[in-house]
């Protein structure tokens, strides 16, 4: 008498759950899934331009791309900047310290807010002004470094091989450090306050504050900025493209080509989709494989599921 | 006590010396956009325009229909915005408070997507459309909006704090799990729903590949890709036209966002970013 | 001479509707809607006009040329949707892929996408004497070449010399026969402070270094010393390309010494100015858009202070006598998936040689490929006109402008943009000429290896 209501009970509950998340679901299958099948179908054909005839070629396309020492290196490039873009962490950490030392009040919400404007006024606009901050010959950060030192800067942030990805950097955390800041605040102020306090009881300088009670208790934070930094950094095409001149074959000797600006030349400027295809699944590849690694060595995500 | 008042003070200085040196490429953008001399070579820095016009903002309208373009956009990111944060509540809910098979499976499919760049994407979804003849209508901008995986994992997060005490009486008078999820779930959750709000109008409001790529009827099409207009030729920019639209584009976002921020800091304070 | 010659048009265009008429069996009744896609100029003057930011001409827009068409031919209608020049690439070929594009707007680099006109032009051998050029591509088999497009507005690189720097340095304004060892002679000696004003002086800007672009440099060089470091076979993969030797050496050694005379952000490639201007600083420039340019000097009242003069001439190889350059274009392709290529064909020759549209090809201020384009300029700009079309006239035929024995970037894949990054490295100097060289043939090799 009673099993076929709980079953029934049970199956409610399943539907109830589903019918929140279902067309979420469907959503990301059609639209993420699905073409990702495309993608992984068009890495093992050559095609010119899409719609224009394919052959099945089997491995050859990603054959083609491991041969190549410049997709290497485009791998390696993003690697390096994704891991020197983290540098937002620590800048937005410091950043909201500061800020969080201010006390709640008119002062604290100006810089709040004004730290975050950048995240805000973005695209190519900025990307245009950037290249003439960054540049070698009187370009704005080099006359304010001038200033400091006592004789005119000279480096060529964007087109110099040995400083461009710092370059380029600088310009990322420019444009990330206002979100890192902002989260790294709010979390700070999450911190219950009662815990300083004990530690002030017993004599605790602010830096073993810092070292003992701020930072283990940022640690939540830090690992969703870093996975998600690492996410987005991995994935860097747009800002670099534009302060690159333009150039798939990027910047400074070929130092800021990222795996995307190697994708892109394929698929639209000597079209070869088949190609760009295959370098989109070990994009893909790779993120996955980094995401793994980090949520492993973070413990992002741990007991939340 | 006069030693933390110093301190304070010293601290505000630091922090308006790195605040002025990161908004000066902004202001400078700003004062460009006034700037006659900004054409197709940039003027020398100077936060104060070198030939001070209402030029560029003439020419900008002049040459685009920039109110078009404003209206479209506004329509869309509300759209939108609307449809981002709803579902990606709607999904938070689920995953944070409701017992389901597969729910594990379900969630890791959904952070997947954040792995997969849009630009590797672009071309089979544009066949898709394109195969439902839905290209050059807005639908391709606003389809994707029904699942917003970042909002998810936020909402999730979010709503697993919010106590399980507080949807216990809507369960007890008979409320179903969509009257906790209207009644309980949502007004608790405003924080967050702005923050996701604001996150989706930016990068929204900014989109320039996808609208550019889909739309081809210029009376449908977004600001971001209007911007995109003042290249005087193939190689070279108006740069004075360009600020002008991009600080004219810039001003109903950063409104927003004075609005909204306060919203934003209490939610990333509440969510999972906490231990 | 003017008048005889637009008659002679308008004849050869009534006869060549006639014949093509039936040749092509146009139906004048159809109602036939064609569909343009692409930049070109139509995105740089719209639908309407506009006013030129820099110089404040009036340039028409493109509904000007349509009515005119529908003057002729009242039951075609014409469609254009343009797209920003920003992505353009991607934005073509995403148009062309949801189909119903008949002419693409500057569509000939896609090769794949294009009609082949060679029949075209064979049918119709007056039309094909009436233009100077046409987008000859190799593409598939590579020992031949198809033509892809048909340019509308043709810009041969010309040089501008500020013959007051000049003057002052007491240097003699150059001629169409010198070379680039003059050349670059000129660029050294007026680099630095003018004996005359005091003002610091740049001896050459090389063109868009701060572009894609770049190429050019290298280009008109190769060209001037007969280059030849690509071997065409059947396929890419039958093909050899050797960019080493002595030859190639003595460019890259011209372009880095060139680079020296070079202001700094032109050598760095960041917010480079090209246009004509009142502060100019520089003795030598070159670029495309002759016309344009000189349109802007008059504007600001300088053109009496540059010389408009063809690149120096071309010392070695088959073409030896004729003037270094560079064309830019405007074309227009015939789509391959498009169902009114006859229309499409009537449209393309429609606008490069009926003889309003060629004046308004002039007006939006592209020079029009053909002679009536040329006794337009000559009206407009007098003797600055020669430059350009001296180099127009002295085109060998048959002239493959992007897929030639030195340049190609259609088939060998990152060869083009490659050395674009190895010439901003030069040209900035990062890398000497023998590392360039090495650099280049290094990515040349890796890619030829992958597709064996």
């Amino acid at each position: 008498m009673k099993r076929p209501k709980i079953t029934k009970r049970i199956v409610r509950n399943q539907l109830v759950a589903y019918s929140f998340i279902i067309v979420s679901l469907i959503t990301l299958l059609v639209l993420v899934y699905v073409p990702m099948l495309t993608t992984i179908r068009y890495s093992t054909y050559k095609v010119g331009l899409v719609g224009y005839g394919e052959k099945f070629v089997g491995w050859a396309n990603y054959k083609m791309l491991f041969s190549q020492k410049a997709f290497w290196k485009s791998i390696t490039n993003t690697i390096i900047l994704a891991v020197m873009g983290l540098l937002t962490i620590p800048v937005g950490f410091i950043l909201a310290v500061l800020i969080n030392s201010l006390g709640r009040g008119r002062t604290q919400e100006f810089f709040r807010v004004g730290f975050y404007l950048p995240n805000i006024i973005t695209g190519v606009s900025v990307y245009l002004i950037f290249q003439v901050v960054l540049m070698g010959s009187g370009g704005l950060l080099n006359n304010f470094l001038g200033k400091i030192v006592g004789h005119p800067v000279t480096i060529g942030w964007l087109s110099n091989p040995k400083y461009a990805k710092v370059g380029a950097t600088i310009l990322w955390v420019w444009m990330n450090a206002g979100y890192s800041m902002l989260i790294n605040l709010a979390s700070l102020q999450a911190i219950p306050t009662d815990l300083y306090e004990a530690a002030a009881l017993d004599g605790a300088t602010a830096f073993q504050k810092m070292l003992h009670i701020t930072i283990p208790n940022m640690k939540a934070c830090f690992s969703l900025l870093f996975v998600t930094g690492m996410i987005n950094g991995l994935a860097r095409f747009t800002d670099i493209y534009i302060i690159s001149g333009s150039n798939t074959s990027g910047g400074a000797g070929g130092s800021l080509q990222t795996i995307l600006m190697y994708i892109f030349q394929y698929s639209f400027e000597t079209p070869n989709y088949g190609i760009s295809s295959a370098g989109a699944m070990i994009l893909f590849v790779l993120v996955f494989a980094f995401t793994m690694i980090n949520v492993r060595l973070t413990g992002f995500l741990k007991d939340e599921v | 006590m006069k030693r933390a008042k110093i301190q304070k003070i010293m601290i505000t200085l630091v922090l308006l010396a790195i605040f002025i040196i990161v908004i000066t490429p902004l202001l400078w953008a700003i004062s460009m956009s006034f700037d006659r001399s900004a054409t197709t070579s940039l003027p020398p820095f100077s936060l104060w325009p070198h030939k001070p016009s209402m030029f560029n903002y003439t020419a900008s309208f002049k040459m685009i229909n920039l109110m078009q373009y404003f209206k479209n956009t506004v329509i869309i990111v509300a759209i939108n915005t609307t449809l981002a944060v709803l579902f990606s509540m709607m999904c938070g809910f689920a995953f944070a408070k409701l017992k389901f098979v597969g729910k594990k499976f379900w969630f890791i499919f959904m952070l997947a997507v954040m792995m997969v760049p849009f630009e590797s994407r672009l071309v089979p979804l544009y066949l898709q459309y394109r195969n439902w003849k839905l290209l050059n209508t807005w639908w391709p901008l606003i389809l994707g909006q029904f699942a917003y995986v970042y909002g998810t994992f936020f909402a999730r997060s979010y709503i697993g704090s919010i106590p399980d005490s507080l949807a216990e009486s809507v369960y007890i008078d008979g409320g179903s799990e969509w009257r906790v999820f209207w009644s309980v779930i949502v007004p608790l959750s405003k924080p967050i729903m702005s923050t996701l709000a604001i996150l989706q109008i930016i990068s929204n409001w900014n989109a320039y590949l996808w609208p550019l790529v889909v739309i081809k009827d210029y009376s449908k099409q977004m600001i971001s890709v209007g911007v995109a207009m003042f290249n005087a030729q193939q190689e070279s920019f108006y740069y004075g036209p360009r600020m002008a639209v991009s600080v004219m584009s810039a001003i109903p976002l950063t409104i927003l966002y004075l609005i909204l921020q306060k919203h934003i800091v209490a939610s990333i304070a509440v969510s999972g970013i906490k231990q | 001479m003017k008048k005889v010659l637009a008659l002679t048009l308008t004849l050869a265009m009534l006869f060549v509707m006639c014949i093509g008429g039936s040749a092509f069996a146009l139906d004048e009744n159809e109602k036939v809607t064609l569909h343009l896609y692409g930049t070109a100029n139509f995105v740089d003057v719209g639908p309407d006009g506009v006013t030129d930011l820099v110089s404040g001409v009036e340039m028409p827009g493109y509904n000007e040329l349509i009515s005119y068409w529908n003057e002729l031919h009242p039951n075609v209608e014409v469609v254009v949707e343009t797209c920003p020049w920003d992505s353009w690439l991607t934005s073509i070929q995403t148009a062309v892929l949801s189909g119903g594009v008949d002419i693409i707007l500057h569509g000939a680099t896609l090769t794949e996408l294009c009609e082949p006109l060679d029949d075209y032009l064979a049918a119709d051998p007056e039309y094909a004497d009436t233009i100077f050029a046409t987008e000859n591509k190799r593409f598939g088999e590579l020992d031949k070449t198809m033509v892809a497009g048909i340019q509308y507005v043709i810009e041969p690189s010309i040089a501008y010399i500020d013959t007051d720097i000049l003057e002052h340095y007491g240097v003699e304004v150059p001629d169409a026969s010198w070379t680039w060892d003059d050349l670059i002679a000129i660029a050294e000696k007026c680099t630095g402070t003018d004996p005359v004003t005091g003002k610091q002086t740049y001896g050459v800007q090389l063109c868009y270094t701060h572009t894609q672009n770049i190429f050019q440099n290298y280009y008109q060089l190769a060209m001037a010393y007969g280059a030849a470091p690509i071997t065409y076979g059947k396929t890419a993969a039958e093909s050899t390309i050797d960019v080493t030797g002595e030859k190639m050496l003595d460019i890259f050694t011209k372009i880095q010494k060139l680079a020296e005379c070079c202001a700094p952000n032109v050598r760095e490639g960041v917010n480079v100015n090209m246009d004509l201007n009142a502060e100019n600083d520089t003795a030598i420039r070159w670029r495309t858009l002759a016309y344009d340019q000189y349109r802007k000097a008059v504007a600001a009242g300088i053109d009496d202070h540059f010389a408009f003069i063809p690149l120096p001439v071309i010392e070695e190889g088959d073409a030896a006598g004729a003037q270094s350059t560079y064309f830019g274009s405007y074309n227009m392709a015939i789509c391959n998936t498009s169902e009114h290529k006859d229309w499409a064909w009537e449209f393309i020759k429609f606008v490069t040689t009926n003889e309003k549209a060629v004046e308004w090809t002039l007006a939006t201020g592209g020079i029009p490929n053909c002679g009536y384009g040329m006794e337009l300029l000559k009206e407009k700009m007098g003797d600055k006109a020669n430059g350009p079309i001296q180099v127009l006239e002295t085109l060998p035929d048959g002239f493959c402008n992007t897929t030639n024995v030195w340049y190609d970037n259609v088939n060998f894949g990152t060869f083009s943009t490659y050395l674009v990054t190895v010439l901003k490295d030069l040209v900035y100097g990062n890398i000497t000429p023998e590392e360039a060289i090495a650099n280049w043939q290094a990515n040349i090799d890796d890619y030829m290896a992958s597709i064996k």
